[in-house]
C-alpha cells in the first residue's frame, strides 16, 4: 500500500515522465504540445489589434468551455477559471478605463465624478475591451499551458520543429537548477553572518544586503554550470547531429484537425 | 582544472569541424551558462514582480507613466547574458529563458510575460548585433539596455495601454529608456565585471579579458 502510493506520488513528481492520458473526453491531453500553441496563435494575433468587446468576449467563452471540457483540471484551477478571471476582468476594466484618453469618449455619460476626475461609461468600455483582450490571450495560452508539461514541449520542439537539441535539452536541464539557487543563497547568507557582516536595519539596508548576494550567487551558479557543461561534454553531448530520445511525441492527424478547426473559427470571426 | 578545461575545449573544437567560424559557434558551456543566467534572472524577475505593485503605485500617482522607471528590472537578463556569453542570440535566449521561468513560477501577467520576454530580448540583441558582436564596452551595454527599454515601451503601449494619451506614451517611453539604460545596461555591465573579477568566467572571453588586465 505505502509502496504503491509512494510510486504514484513519485510519478506525479517526475515532470520528465511520459504524458498521462485522461480518456477521449479530455482530448487536450492527447494533442501534441505544439498544436496547442499553433492553433490559438492567429487568434492571439487578432486579439492584439482588436479594439471591440465582442471578439475577445467570444474567445474568452469558447476557450473557457474548451478548457472545462477538454482538460483534466484540479478543483482549485476550475474555481480560478470560472470565478477568478471574471473578477480580474472587472477590476482591470476600471483601472484601464482610468488611463483611457478622455477626448475619445467626451460625449458619453459620466459614471463617477470626483473633483477633476471624470469616469465615463465610454472610458469604462475602453477599459473593459482591454481587460477582455488580455484575459482572452491568457486563456488561449492556458490551453497549452494547463494540459502539457514543459519537458514535453521541449521534446516536441526538438522532434517536430527541429530546434537544435543542444539548446532545447540544455535549457531543460537548467530548470533543475532552481532548487539549487535556494541552497546557494543559504550558504552565502551563512557565510556573511559568520563573518559578522552587518548593514544595519531598515529597507535601504535590506536592499543593499540583497544586492550583495547577486554577484556571489551568480558566480556560484556559473561555476556549477561549468561543471555541468564539463560533465555533458565528457559524455559527448552535442557531438553528433542527431540523438536518441527517451520517448517520442507524436504529431497525428488529430493535431492537424484541431489546428484547422481553431484557425477556421478565427477566420470566421475576422470575416464577421 | 586548467588542463581539463583546455582539453574539453579542444574536443568541442574538433567536433565542430574545420569549416565553420568558431567565434560565433555556441559551445555546450555557453548554452548551459546562458540557461543558468536565464533561470537565475527569471527568479529575480519573479521577485521584482512581487515588489512591483507597492513600488509602482506611488510613482504612478505622482505622474502617470513614471512606473516605467521600474521596467528595467525585467530587462537586465538579456544584456547580462549577451555581455557574458558574447555570442549571437545570447541576449535573446537568456531573456526568453528568464521570461519562461518567471511565467512558470507565476506572475500576475502569466503568459504575457513570454511576449514581453521575446520582444525585450530582441531589443537588447539588436544593439549587440549593430556592433557586430565585437564591442562589449559599458556604453554598448547601456545602449543595449536602452534597446530593450524601447522594446518594452512599444510592447506595453500596444498591449497594455492602447488609446492612452500622447503625454502618457512619451513619459512612459522616456522612463523605460532611462530605466533600461541604468538598471539593465549599467548594472548588468557592473555585474558582469564583478563576475569576471571572481574568476568564475575564466572559460569565457568576457572573463579572460578582465583577468588578463589585472
Amino acid at each position: 500500500m505505502t509502496a504503491a502510493s509512494a510510486s504514484v506520488t513519485h510519478q506525479k513528481a517526475d515532470p520528465y515522465a511520459a504524458p498521462r492520458d485522461y480518456g477521449p473526453v479530455r482530448f487536450l491531453h492527447r494533442l501534441n504540445p505544439l498544436s496547442k500553441i499553433a492553433a490559438p496563435l492567429p487568434a492571439m494575433g487578432l486579439l492584439l489589434f482588436a479594439r471591440d468587446i465582442a471578439t475577445p468576449l467570444l474567445f474568452c467563452v469558447v476557450t473557457l468551455l474548451m478548457l472545462l471540457i477538454g482538460a483534466h483540471l484540479r478543483a482549485r484551477t476550475v474555481l480560478l477559471l470560472v470565478a477568478g478571471i471574471p473578477l480580474i476582468i472587472v477590476v482591470m476594466s476600471v483601472s484601464f478605463g482610468i488611463w483611457a484618453d478622455p477626448s475619445l469618449v467626451s460625449d458619453s455619460p459620466v459614471l463617477i465624478e470626483a473633483g477633476p476626475v471624470r469616469f465615463t461609461i465610454g472610458a469604462w468600455l475602453i477599459g473593459l475591451a482591454t481587460a477582455l483582450r488580455l484575459a482572452a490571450i491568457v486563456l488561449l495560452a492556458l490551453v497549452g499551458g494547463l494540459t502539457s508539461t514543459g519537458p514535453d514541449l521541449v521534446r516536441s520542439l526538438v522532434q517536430q520543429l527541429r530546434v537544435p537539441y543542444r539548446l532545447g535539452y540544455t535549457a531543460l536541464a537548467a530548470f533543475r537548477f532552481v532548487p539549487r539557487f535556494g541552497h546557494e543563497l543559504d550558504v552565502i547568507r551563512q557565510a556573511h553572518r559568520v563573518r559578522g557582516i552587518s548593514d544595519g536595519r531598515g529597507p535601504i539596508a535590506a536592499v543593499a544586503r540583497t544586492a550583495g548576494y547577486v554577484v556571489p550567487l551568480l558566480a556560484g551558479a556559473i561555476r556549477h554550470a561549468e561543471r555541468v557543461a564539463l560533465a555533458m561534454d565528457s559524455r559527448a553531448f552535442g557531438a553528433h547531429p542527431t540523438r536518441t530520445e527517451r520517448y517520442t511525441i507524436a504529431f497525428r492527424a488529430r493535431d492537424w484537425i484541431f489546428i484547422a478547426a481553431f484557425w477556421a473559427l478565427t477566420a470566421v470571426v475576422i470575416v464577421l | 582544472m586548467r588542463t581539463s578545461t583546455t582539453s574539453s575545449e579542444s574536443d568541442t573544437t574538433a567536433a565542430v569541424g574545420a569549416g565553420r567560424s568558431n567565434r560565433f559557434r555556441w559551445r555546450v558551456v555557453d548554452i548551459v551558462v546562458a540557461s543558468v543566467i536565464g533561470v537565475a534572472a527569471g527568479l529575480v524577475f519573479w521577485l521584482w514582480g512581487q515588489a512591483y505593485n507597492p513600488l509602482s503605485a506611488p510613482l504612478e500617482a505622482a505622474l502617470p507613466g513614471l512606473q516605467a522607471l521600474l521596467g528595467g528590472g525585467w530587462l537586465f537578463a538579456g544584456v547580462l547574458g549577451g555581455l557574458i556569453i558574447r555570442k549571437p542570440g545570447a541576449a535573446l535566449f537568456t531573456e526568453v529563458v528568464a521570461a519562461v521561468v518567471s511565467a512558470i513560477v507565476g506572475t500576475q501577467w502569466a503568459a504575457l510575460t513570454l511576449v514581453s520576454g521575446l520582444v525585450q530580448g530582441l531589443g537588447a540583441e539588436l544593439v549587440f548585433a549593430l556592433f557586430l558582436y565585437a564591442n562589449w564596452r559599458a556604453y554598448v551595454a547601456v545602449l543595449s539596455g536602452m534597446g530593450a527599454g524601447l522594446a518594452l515601451a512599444i510592447n506595453d503601449l500596444v498591449l497594455w495601454y492602447p488609446g492612452a494619451k500622447v503625454e502618457f506614451a512619451v513619459i512612459y517611453t522616456v522612463c523605460s529608456l532611462v530605466s533600461g539604460a541604468v538598471l539593465a545596461g549599467l548594472l548588468s555591465w557592473l555585474a558582469a565585471r564583478g563576475l569576471a573579477r571572481t574568476g568564475a568566467l575564466s572559460r569565457f572571453a568576457s572573463g579572460r579579458e578582465v583577468s588578463a588586465r589585472v
